[in-house]
């Protein structure tokens, strides 16, 4: 959708930012900028169904930093300082987000080469925080894992077996995404959105959609919209699977494990005859959807229903075995408040009684509404039974899809032309949770930025709170049970 | 030590049945995983590729790093010669309770300390998990042996495992009761599921795999290898322990013995593997209260020699 | 050396033990069941050393009522209240079972000092098997925080008395035996009612709280 631009002065924009989070049906979507000489504070209005941004116009290279009264802020704010080497002024303490030590200080990602050629120097503090006292020991694990998942390096301090802090240094995947993605023609764009993050390929390719269709004013033929919220429920549904498979796999449970990556290769299936590929790539284009589905529903509808079977029978024997149970009660807590400040989303915030699912609010009205569950605990049960309870939404939606799937063309001419001078914004409710791509065009109507806020930037912080005072054995159970993005988050 | 048949069924069995074990565990967890699983033997192959890598040393280890793996195993290779783990007369005799023990004290302390020499963090926290864990395990183990012994009037190993049945007179209760104490303080010490997954990889939760993270080559090797015949002695008491008590019960006939003792280490191999596929791996708050089963049982195994020896 | 009958008395008093050191609802339970199977059967045994046709009944009625109804109702029931393990109180669980095997010590002691039946050897382990139940769930009663380990508590002592019962003397009469266990039976239903009441007007069902109800 288009957002409203309203100007807001530098110095009314904290008491604004604060009094806007006031309000329970009020977000703070983003907050970046264009070329490193404003602040641009995306916004959501859940009441309204509206996005705004505030674009605040500041001298120089720094401004002043929202973290020490809008927590959600200080994520936002660390990579407004790798990629633009602006400064926070009052930050309680500045890290790198986005880049690592290989980057040399003079280094800014989203910088023009002629502000590089200026020399300016931006000095970036690599250390970490120092636990004291007697003890106290540093285990780091990472940025090299023993298992295929992505790198992250985790520095947790030790007292015997508890963990007392935990600092989480991400980065290693920077590749300039965002920057790629403003100089590459139109029709390549969903490509490397799709790129962004390769387990959430569908949803970052509707989100991209939606943005650039929203600036070039394409409506989408309804058959297009099926589809594609039928492609955003599959990769939900498999990467659910994944996810619980994973989840087994730490706690020991071999034998369902096997079952759960067995049956997330059915889902991979379903994704094969929607869109041709497993991983839904190269499905999504701005304007509908690249393939017709039509003689493959039937056979779709076959492998459906003993999938569901299937799926039913592994995860009741997962989730209702006393020990499984037992052992993920209590493990990982994050609060409801801690939640609610720091903006968590997907299954981590609706695991810790943050409602809120861009499904409800931000989708298109044709679609079938989900049923939302959230629980309260915040520990890594719950959020095991939100993702539980998922699989069955998503399963039930493809279902609601399938019998309802309007008949005409999948998709309209791709834009050539964008609207100059506007700024959209895609949102979609990824297997993570809210994924955000905003494009904001120049005066020729060509993309001057592309910003993706992935769900795991809201996620990552969550993540360090609730390992606190946990069995440093328990830091895998916690960390599977957010499955956070690597590559999502370091763009 | 003279070359007799019984010393040369314990030396057969001892060079192949450590590995069968590993191999039929691995074998059945496959299984349960629809997976067809390396083959029995793999173990022993990776053995002799161990053997024949080159070893990658830090440099900030000494000769403790070194000598460790060496200590274990040649402390593991004369326990297997000398305590009667089939139920035949050992080649080393006079194996007694507390030698055993204090071997395999001797043999943990060193596999603790060499792994702090490697100066790794994930080494020296699995270090001293493991020294919390065998600190709450041993005395169930020492009092399941203690029970067997105050039965058997001798600490002598000897005198209590590989005797004939018609020489046997420790009563069932404690032959089971002890039995079960062993199984599940060897679960702890041999770090099986529920305490420590031995096929995971996250660092973080391991014990035993952790603590030899920083081995490699022939080093690493000489760890398997001690681990195997560690395997082995375990189970090869415990399953004493079942046979001894199944034969008060059906009258077995003697030649059969130590068959039917390779038969039921291979369905101990069985049962973990189950209980590795099927149970989840506990909290580490919560280790406790399982290895207090163990003590538990070893307790009632006492008890129960203390009373059928007051009877009789 | 060990006829049957107290074989299968003290298997089902180290089931109490085991049941004592875990604080699993559904582990509980199970063990609960296991041990009043236990007690089925050495009732079944004493059943064909005396030849009396009625104790077969009271089998019966302990297989259905004690092995299957109450187990299952008490788990629907934790299941209801999201009662899934116990903390403790007073002792932690692993001790509490390492209390109870000095409770088994203990009862032994007692058996062998019991005034009637002193020097026959079988009788006297009966006898142990039965006190020691009868301690353990008293023991388990005194050490478990959530309303529902006292009815499993409760239940494990009621099958102390009833073993003591059956085996040391030359039997009760057969409708005392089953109205024992329909008052059971009625107990259970009862106490589950009211720790499912707890729940609702609580919303917990921990008994240690209940010292606050003082001032």
């Amino acid at each position: 959708m288009i957002s409203i631009i309203e100007p807001k002065d530098e110095m009314e924009l904290l008491p604004a930012l604060k009094q806007w989070l006031q309000n329970d049906e009020h977000r703070l979507g983003l907050i970046t900028s264009l070329d490193g000489k404003q602040l641009v504070t995306l916004l959501l209005d859940l009441a309204s169904r509206q996005a705004k941004c505030w674009i605040t116009e500041f001298a120089g290279d720094s401004y002043r930093s929202f973290t020490s009264s809008v927590p959600q802020a200080h994520w936002f704010e660390r990579a407004l300082f790798d990629m633009y080497g602006l400064l926070p002024k009052g930050h309680p303490r500045l890290k790198p987000a986005l880049l690592n030590e290989a980057y040399s200080g003079i280094f800014a990602p989203l910088r023009s080469l002629a502000e590089h050629d200026e020399g300016k120097s931006y000095e970036r503090d690599l250390s970490y925080m120092d636990v004291g006292g007697e003890g106290v020991y540093e285990v780091p694990v990472g940025p090299v894992h023993a298992g295929i998942i992505e790198p992250g390096h985790f520095r947790l301090s030790c007292m015997g077996e508890r963990i007392l802090n935990l600092e989480i240094r991400l980065g290693f995947l920077h590749r300039g995404v965002e920057k790629r993605l403003t100089e590459v023609p139109l029709t390549k764009t969903r490509f490397i959105a799709e790129a962004v993050a390769s387990d959430t390929a569908a949803a970052n390719a509707i989100a991209s959609a939606q943005a650039i269709e929203s600036l070039a004013g394409l409506v989408v033929p309804e058959k297009a919209v099926c589809l594609r919220a039928l492609a955003l429920e599959i990769e939900r549904l498999s990467m659910h699977v994944c996810d619980l498979g994973g989840m087994a796999a730490d706690l020991g449970c071999g034998a369902i494990s096997a079952a759960f990556s067995r049956l997330r290769g059915s889902v991979f299936r379903l994704g094969e005859l929607l869109s041709g590929s497993r991983f839904l790539r190269a499905y999504i284009l701005p304007g509908g959807v690249a393939r017709d589905a039509d003689r493959y529903l039937a056979e779709f509808a076959r492998t459906l229903k003993p999938l569901r079977k299937e799926l039913n029978v592994v995860i009741d024997s997962f989730i209702s075995d006393a020990m499984v149970l037992e052992r993920l009660d209590g493990v990982g807590v994050l609060s409801p408040a801690f939640a609610k400040e720091f903006g968590l989303v997907g299954v981590a915030g609706r695991a810790s009684a943050v409602s809120y699912d861009v499904r409800k609010v931000f989708q298109n009205k044709i679609l079938p509404e989900p049923r939302i569950r959230f629980e309260s605990a915040g520990d890594a049960l719950s959020r095991t039974k939100i993702r539980v309870f998922e699989i069955g939404t998503s399963l039930d939606l493809i279902e609601q899809l399938l019998a309802s799937l309007p008949s005409g063309p999948i998709a309209v001419a791709a834009p050539e032309l964008l609207v100059p001078d506007s700024i959209a914004v895609g949102i979609v409710e990824a297997f993570r949770g809210e994924l955000i791509h905003m494009i904001s065009t120049d005066n020729k109507g060509r993309i001057k930025r592309y910003a993706v806020k992935d769900p795991s930037l809201n996620n990552w912080t969550g993540l360090a709170i609730a390992v606190r005072n946990n069995f440093l054995a328990d830091f895998p159970v916690c960390n599977k049970s957010f499955g956070l993005s690597y590559s999502g988050h370091d763009l | 030590m003279i070359l007799t048949s019984a010393n040369l069924v314990f030396i057969v069995t001892l060079t192949i049945m450590p590995f069968l074990l590993i191999g039929v565990i691995k074998k059945i967890k496959a299984c349960f995983q629809n997976r067809v699983g390396p083959p029995v033997f793999q173990s022993l192959y990776n053995l002799v590729k161990l053997f024949n890598k080159d070893e990658i040393l830090s440099k900030d280890c000494s000769w403790i790093f070194r000598s460790g793996p060496l200590i274990s195993f040649s402390g593991m290779l004369l326990l297997c010669l000398s305590v009667p783990w089939l139920p035949l007369q050992p080649p080393v005799p006079g194996c007694d309770i507390f030698l055993f023990v204090y071997v395999l004290a001797l043999i943990r302390f060193f596999s603790i300390i060499s792994s702090i020499d490697a100066g790794s963090p994930f080494s020296s926290f699995a270090a001293s998990r493991e020294a919390t864990l065998s600190f709450l395990a041993e005395p169930a183990f020492v009092l399941a042996l203690v029970a067997l012994g105050i039965s058997a009037h001798s600490s002598d190993l000897a005198l209590i495992f590989g005797q004939p049945i018609e020489n046997n007179r420790i009563p069932l209760s404690v032959w089971f009761f002890s039995g079960l104490a062993l199984f599940l303080s060897g679960i702890v010490e041999l770090s099986r599921m529920p305490i420590d997954d031995p096929s995971t990889h996250l660092e973080l939760t391991m014990v035993h795999e952790a603590m030899v993270i920083e081995n490699s080559g022939p080093n690493l090797a000489l760890v398997e290898w001690s681990y195997a015949l560690k395997l082995l002695l375990f189970f090869g008491l415990i399953a004493q322990c079942f046979v001894y008590s199944l034969s008060k019960i059906i009258a077995l006939p003697p030649l059969l013995l130590p068959l039917s003792v390779l038969v039921v280490m291979l369905a101990l191999g069985c049962l973990t593997a189950m209980i590795e596929s099927f149970s989840v791996k506990l909290s580490w708050g919560k280790n406790p209260d399982f290895i207090a089963y163990a003590v538990s049982m070893s307790l009632l195994s006492s008890l129960a020699a203390f009373a059928m020896n007051g009877g009789s | 050396m060990m006829n049957e009958v107290n074989l299968l008395t003290v298997t089902a008093a180290v089931f109490a033990i085991m049941m004592s050191g875990s604080g699993q609802s559904r582990t509980n339970l199970l063990l609960y069941a296991m041990q009043t199977f236990f007690i089925a059967l050495a009732c079944l045994a004493q059943a064909e050393a005396k030849g009396s046709p009625e104790l077969y009944t009271v089998v019966i009625g302990i297989i259905v009522i004690k092995v299957l109804t109450v187990p299952y109702f008490l788990s629907w029931l934790a299941n209801k209240i999201e009662a899934r393990s116990d903390p403790g109180a007073f002792l932690p669980i692993p001790l509490t079972m390492h209390v109870s095997i000095l409770l088994f010590a203990l009862s032994h002691f007692l058996a062998l000092g019991l005034p009637l039946f002193k020097g026959i050897g079988s009788v006297a382990s009966d006898a142990t098997g039965a006190i020691s139940l009868l301690l353990t769930g008293m023991l388990f009663m005194l050490t478990r925080r959530f309303a529902l380990g006292q009815i499993i508590g409760f239940l494990t002592l009621e099958n102390g008395i009833f073993l003591f019962a059956v085996t040391q003397t030359k039997g009760m009469p057969f409708i005392i035996e089953m109205g024992i266990l329909l008052d059971v039976l009625v107990a259970v239903m009862i106490g589950g009612l009211f720790v499912f009441r707890i729940q609702k007007s609580f919303e917990h069902i921990d008994v240690t709280q209940l010292n606050g109800l003082k001032e």
